[in-house]
């Protein structure tokens, strides 16, 4: 991953102002030198599980956990215009899992809600991916089952709590 | 990358460190505060390619800013309404400060002069690619990258030339 930029003579004989402005360019670099390994990316590369079906009250629904989302942002997104109120040919439904031990409901929310981390965009992929598709969420483990209990208990109804993960 | 394919976080962690700032800034160019979704689209692709595919990538960085373009581009070319709802969504908990990006100065400067310039400059000397891997990123050959290159450099010189004398002469008509 580190090759070195090869040399070409566009490069050769750049006069003294464009070094200087290479340099100012390169420096732009390192104002974002630290900044922490997106939630998003942290969670795929753990394998952790994002997506499964549930039941609620009886019907099947997919269930999308992404973690990290504020609360204004799930809000929006359960509004009038969000994706919630759009019909997808599957039931969507919203968790709100904040980051934290152990994981919360977004209380303001009556029914189970998605939770989208901070990927609003990702989360639009994932609704788009799965209408009118009963599962395929791209994120959930294969060597599992859907409905695997070590991990999800099935609500009993709408507004139930999930269990921690 | 295989690495953090495979769930090594510390891989993962250090993969973020080389690589995560100089596809920030070449994001940023093209999607302003939506770089951040950008990136974490192209990583989370990158991830989910199989092992056997991340091993026969030639050139594993070319392609991370492929990927981090493409994702980029296709915010911009969205869907305009879906588009426009993320980015109104987005807004309130996404935006990152200008200051974050350090030169202000010069990131306007880059997003005023022609894109394909500023692409080929961004490469260069954030992502540190060569002209045959910015060709490789941006569809073209390794001469035309380097002549955007050097065409670019100049062109944030005017740029930011133009800049400073019409502060100048403000600074004299208020004196």
């Amino acid at each position: 991953m580190n090759e070195p930029p090869n040399t070409h003579d566009q490069t050769e004989g750049l006069p003294p102002d464009l070094e200087t402005l290479e340099s100012r360019l390169a420096a732009m670099r390192s104002s974002r030198t630290g900044t922490p390994l997106p939630d998003v990316v942290r969670r795929r590369v753990r394998g952790s599980r994002w997506s499964r079906r549930i039941r609620l009250g009886g019907a099947s629904a997919l269930a999308v956990i992404l973690v990290g989302l504020g609360p204004s942002l799930i809000g929006s997104l359960t509004g009038p215009t969000g994706p919630a109120s759009e019909p997808k040919g599957v039931g969507i439904t919203l968790v709100s899992l904040p980051l934290g031990d152990p994981p919360r409901i977004d209380p303001g929310l009556s029914r189970l809600t998605v939770a989208l981390g901070r990927d609003p965009a990702l989360l639009w992929s994932i609704l788009d991916g799965v209408s009118g598709a009963p599962a395929g969420d791209g994120f959930s483990d294969p060597a599992r089952g859907a409905d695997d209990p070590r991990e999800w208990t099935e609500p009993t109804q709408p507004g139930s709590t999930l269990p921690p993960t | 990358m295989v690495a953090a394919r495979k769930g090594h976080h510390r891989s993962a962690e250090r993969l973020w460190a080389l690589e995560g700032p100089g596809l920030l800034a070449f994001a940023r160019l093209t999607v302003g505060e939506e770089a951040d979704d950008a990136v974490q689209v192209a990583l989370l692709s990158a991830l989910s390619r199989p092992v056997r595919e991340l091993r026969s990538l030639r050139d594993p960085r070319a392609w991370l800013y492929t990927l981090v373009r493409r994702a980029a581009l296709n915010i911009v070319r969205g869907d305009s309404r879906r588009v426009r709802r993320e980015r109104a969504v987005a807004r309130g908990d996404l935006a990152v400060p200008a200051s974050s990006f350090g030169d202000a100065e010069l990131a306007g400067a880059l997003r005023s002069i022609d894109h394909d310039l500023a692409e080929a400059v961004l490469l260069r000397t954030i992502g540190g690619l060569g002209f045959a891997q910015i060709g490789a990123v941006t569809g073209v050959d390794a001469g035309t990258a380097g002549r955007r290159y050097r065409r670019g450099l100049e062109c944030l010189r005017e740029t930011l030339e133009g800049v400073a004398s019409r502060d100048a002469s403000m600074e004299g008509s208020n004196a």
